[in-house]
């Protein structure tokens, strides 16, 4: 089980790095409180993000469809540095 | 359980579809050497990966199942050990290539012989490695130049001697490289594009690599990045000479009379066994599962497994260890632009210094924190609901980013 650490707020903490923790560790609460993060804020085909409100709310550009990432149309190089070129190419080269 | 009618023999028996295993899979096929490769997992195509975060990171669409083929660890060799999900790297042709985004800077000179620079470490058992980086370096320039990695040679002023330059010039820069830059040359740090196995322009026949926010832990559903899967296993299929069997899980190496490895004692999906004999066998399962299968292949002969004289196969491993600052910025990072990968690094910590107190160093470069999408980006802190909670997500989504250092 994960040690149930709390906030000020007395609302549980979540791990900051999650690459060794699973849904199984998670209580009843906890995980209907995970559940509901997922469905608000996973791809709009599951129907809780629905209109991508969830994307919208914090600034996220998500694909218009599955299928623009399938094919490659969906590209994130606008919100990539104004400079593409990392500092140092022109003496590099 | 049934045995299967004994399958020809072959030149060479490939244990891993992976990394390592498919690049020697491409080099001896097209030596003209016939290999059969077997690897546990699926042999899975483009059409079934895709931009859900939900299925491949919160659902493990890539990621073994931590139910289903669970890991334990321990941190003393008489410790209680737990379960855990240590070095979930997906198990499938193609291996951690398939969910990587790919960072390859090469080691140095000194990283392979650490014992010569730093002496004997008491409690450890550190050696130096038995190669060099010069044996290396060749290998290292086929390797770039086989996979496709996208680099700006010279720009690691630590970097050791190459022979060649990069393949593609450096991925675009990404505003949390941009800002690692800044604040490296405000501390008087060297930096660098962090080399990376995507393509930045087209090369060999095969376009630049789609720069999409799906990457980190998904697979590539536009084939594009440098992956073993999209590169060294399709190279060896070309060659007419590879038999490579998915869904075959090998539980034993065989050993002649003579005590040398003869083959691979494996299983397919339905059960039935197989001893897949060669003259030459390769383990190239990484590092957990390439030590579990020797501890496992015991007989009379080798009580301790196979490789293991020194009785040291399988202990002192790490899976890429790694500790992260983690901050957020006034202006927007858009660490979900690239997958929250293509980077910029630094070496300046790399090399070992005494007057750190321990040994070694490491690679520092900036990432995503934890996967930089909606539902996994993650700060530390951050209450799991509530108001705090959906403040945390509208303002900073965006701002976040993390500086991220390990070997």
């Amino acid at each position: 089980m994960e040690e149930a650490r709390v906030t000020l707020h007395g609302a549980p903490v979540e791990p900051a790095l999650q690459q060794t923790s699973t849904e199984v560790d998670l209580g009843f609460v906890p995980l209907l409180a995970l559940h509901t993060r997922q469905g608000f804020y996973a791809d709009p085909i599951y129907g809780g993000n629905r209109n991508r409100v969830g994307w919208e709310v914090i600034g996220f550009p998500g694909p218009a469809s599955l299928a623009e990432v399938d094919t490659g149309r969906y590209s994130t190089l606008d919100y990539f540095a104004d400079d593409r070129e990392h500092p140092g190419s022109k003496e590099a080269s | 359980m049934t045995n299967g009618a004994k399958p020809d023999r072959a030149d060479v028996c490939i244990i891993g579809a992976g990394a390592s295993g498919a690049a020697a899979a491409k080099v001896l096929t097209e030596r003209g050497m016939r290999v059969v490769m077997l690897e546990r997992g699926p042999w899975r195509t483009r059409e079934t990966f895709g931009g859900d975060e939900l299925a491949n990171i919160s659902r493990y669409n890539l990621w073994p199942d931590p139910l289903l083929n669970p890991r334990t660890v321990r941190d003393e060799v008489d410790g209680e050990f737990r379960t855990e999900l240590f070095c979930p790297v997906p198990q499938m042709v193609g291996g951690g290539t398939v969910h990587w985004q790919g960072w390859l800077p090469r080691f140095t000179e000194d990283d392979f012989r650490l014992h010569s620079i730093v002496g004997d470490v008491p409690g450890t058992t550190l050696v130096d490695w038995p190669i060099s980086y010069e044996e290396l370096e060749s290998y290292y320039t086929q390797i770039e130049w086989a996979f496709g990695v996208s680099g700006r040679a010279g720009a690691n002023r630590y970097e050791s001697r190459r022979s060649k330059d990069y393949p593609c010039p450096p991925l675009p820069q990404s505003r949390y490289a941009q800002k690692f830059h800044q604040g490296c040359a405000k501390l008087g740090y060297n930096s660098f594009p962090t080399s990376q196995a995507a393509l930045s322009q087209p090369f060999n026949g095969r376009p630049a690599t789609v720069i999409s926010a799906f990457a980190q832990q998904h697979g590539d559903p536009t084939g594009t990045r440098s992956s073993a899967l999209n590169v060294f296993v399709p190279d060896a299929v070309a060659t007419g000479r590879l038999e490579l069997r998915p869904d075959a899980y090998v539980s034993e190496i065989s050993v002649d009379e003579r005590g040398r490895a003869k083959g691979a004692v494996y299983s397919d999906e339905d059960g039935t066994t197989y001893e897949q004999e060669a003259d030459i066998v390769i383990l190239a399962c990484g590092a957990v599962e390439t030590a579990r299968l020797l501890l496992l292949s015991t007989s009379s002969r080798f009580p301790n497994g196979l490789a293991n004289g020194s009785d040291l196969v399988g202990r002192n491993v790490t899976f890429h260890e790694y500790s992260a600052a983690v901050g957020t910025f006034e202006d927007p990072m858009y660490a979900w632009a690239g997958g929250g990968y293509v980077s910029a690094s630094s070496f300046e910590f790399n090399g070992h210094d005494e007057s750190r107190g321990f040994a070694g160093g490491g690679h520092i470069a900036c990432a995503g924190v934890g996967i930089p999408l909606p539902i996994n980006w993650s700060l530390p802190n951050r209450p799991a609901w509530g108001a705090e909670a959906k403040r945390i997500d509208r303002d900073y989504f965006k701002q976040h980013g993390r500086r991220h250092g390990g070997p």
